[in-house]
């Protein structure tokens, strides 16, 4: 029995019986070329090459470059550093000036916002796993509007601004998703970092107060259709795992084994939580031997879907420049032995 | 403790910004001398805050308003250090390596060291080799530190070091290194004296290399 990849998908994060473990592989744009490059195939034509089975669909908004290129502005208003391969929040607007009614917020009903989202669930949506992509979506999406210290001080210091401020946040994503779910998507995807690489960067106690109730408004809708939720957050995570259960999310990336062991991680959430990612983008894709990355394939499998379900493989992050070919096509070949 | 430093120290550890300055004030005001409003009101304070760190007990925001909490209470007592002659502990030069625009854990470190009483000198991001050289030159740091997010820009911090090495001015400086990707074994395998984990242990480090 063959099955389509949004089938494929959708079994293994419910953990259902799969022909095999679906893969991913998501790639910066520098890294992007450089694969395209080397295997002879266009950037477009890359997803189905490497072997993807989800696509995340984003706003139809180009952003805007300041005058002299250095800063990408996106839909919400924050400026990105373009220089370089990782995210990096150059310019917060709401930094020096906090007046929320003064901020010109974007409109979550602007007309063409999901065009390019409606275009690719037309082309694409029978054979991929769809979900819009929600990447910083409350936390980050606050600290880079805010600024990172002037945020956290506003947790220390006042919350009545911060619950106002990830307020106005809430509202505009949920309006969103809603659009989103009536286009046809098959779940929801969601990116915002909770920890560093040694423990949350707030405490479990802030989470709760802050975050928690918020993501829970911003799962709903998609609870309600039975439709499974998708979480990337990034370093130790663990103290809130559970409440992340709790209020509905069924696959947990990017799973990094440096930071979330996976043997804790399947020993404590096994048939609760689905998993994508596994494979190091911090260590073995860009240090490894191409062996190694190969066993580190088997080794992610072996621990994280030892029932030969519940998992998405795929590298932790997107994979930058630093990584190099021999271990892309290890890392495919290790795929390709899963058929 | 002598009740002024013990109100201090509670309102850095609490992390409050406003009421420091003026619980500085109060300390000086009942004669006690700067050097000690600093090292028992201030800096041990700050040492507790990182320890507060290292147990979970505390996490950035509670860490940053302490942090804050000293610097508006420095603003105070500074004049009043100078007049009296007290030194800073040591000098750090701070940094995140070339090709690198991240300063988030950067800024951290540099308000955990400000906080163990280092005079820290911050070269900002995307720092270049030569621009490390010539402030290593300038300021004479016992430490310089180096900061990096992403496993792309880990390379740089090894460039920096053997830049430094063949300017002559290695030897003068302890070099520690940090970042979420950074480990022991590449401090080690690049030359550097040191690693820390977060900021706190940053501080911790840096004290050791004055011993």
């Amino acid at each position: 029995m063959t099955m389509t990849r949004k089938e494929r998908m959708r079994r293994s994060i419910q953990h259902q019986p799969v022909d095999r473990i679906p893969t991913q592989i998501n790639y910066t744009a520098g890294m992007g070329q450089l694969m395209a490059d080397h295997f002879g195939v266009s950037v477009a034509d890359l997803p189905e090459f490497l072997g993807n089975h989800m696509i995340r669909v984003d706003l139809s908004h180009p952003g805007t470059l300041s005058a002299d290129g250095a800063v990408r502005f996106d839909w919400w208003g924050v400026g990105f550093d373009t220089k370089e391969e990782g995210y990096f929040a150059a310019v917060s607007p709401l930094k020096e000036n906090r007046d929320l009614d003064a901020y010109p917020w974007p409109d979550p009903l602007a007309p063409d916002l999901l065009n390019d989202a409606a275009h690719t669930i037309a082309t694409m949506g029978d054979d991929y796993f769809i979900t819009p992509n929600f990447g910083f979506v409350l936390f980050e999406r606050a600290w880079t509007l805010r600024g990172f210290e002037q945020f956290f001080v506003d947790m220390a210091r006042d919350s009545g601004f911060t619950e106002a401020l990830l307020d106005r946040i809430t509202d505009i994503q949920l309006q969103l998703i809603h659009r989103y779910i009536d286009l046809g998507v098959d779940g929801g995807y969601f990116g915002d970092d909770y920890g560093a690489q040694k423990n949350l960067l707030f405490s479990p106690r802030m989470w709760r107060r802050y975050i928690k109730p918020r993501l829970a408004k911003l799962f709903a809708p998609y609870i309600e259709r039975g439709m499974p939720i998708l979480m990337h957050s990034d370093g130790q995570i663990q103290k809130i795992l559970p409440d992340l259960v709790e209020i509905g999310l069924t696959t947990l990336n990017p799973v990094q084994p440096e930071v979330l062991d996976h043997q804790w991680l399947h020993e404590n959430f096994a048939g609760k939580l689905a998993f994508y990612g596994g494979v190091s983008t911090q260590t073995v894709l860009p240090y490894g031997k191409p062996a190694e990355v190969k066993a580190a394939v088997q080794q992610a499998i072996t621990t994280l879907a030892p029932e030969k379900t519940g998992l998405l493989i795929a590298p932790s992050h997107r994979m930058m420049t630093d990584i190099p070919m021999q271990n892309v096509e290890a890392l495919l070949e290790a795929y390709r032995a899963l058929a | 403790m002598k009740p002024e430093l013990e109100r201090l120290s509670d309102a850095i550890i609490d992390g409050e910004v406003d009421d420091a300055p003026s619980l500085v004030q109060a300390a000086l005001d009942a004669g006690i001398v700067p050097s000690e409003i600093l090292q028992t009101g201030m800096i041990e304070a700050m040492t507790e805050v990182g320890q507060l760190f290292e147990d979970g007990d505390f996490f950035v925001p509670e860490m940053l308003v302490a942090a804050l909490a000293m610097k508006s209470g420095l603003k105070v007592l500074k004049p009043h250090l100078v007049e009296s002659g007290v030194e800073p502990v040591g000098t750090v030069v701070i940094g995140t390596v070339q090709g690198d625009m991240h300063d988030i854990g950067k800024n951290l470190v540099t308000m955990m060291l400000e906080g163990a009483g280092f005079k820290v000198i911050d070269l900002g991001v995307d720092v270049k080799p030569a621009t490390f050289i010539d402030s290593i030159r300038v300021n004479q740091p016992q430490v310089v530190a180096m900061s990096a997010l992403l496993t792309t820009t880990m390379p740089s911090m090894k460039v920096t070091i053997d830049a430094m090495r063949a300017a002559g001015v290695l030897d003068s400086v302890k070099v520690m290194i940090g970042g979420a990707p950074v480990t022991a074994e590449f401090a080690t395998a690049i030359g550097a004296d040191g690693f820390a984990a977060d900021a706190s242990q940053a501080a911790t480090l840096a004290q050791t290399f004055l011993a």
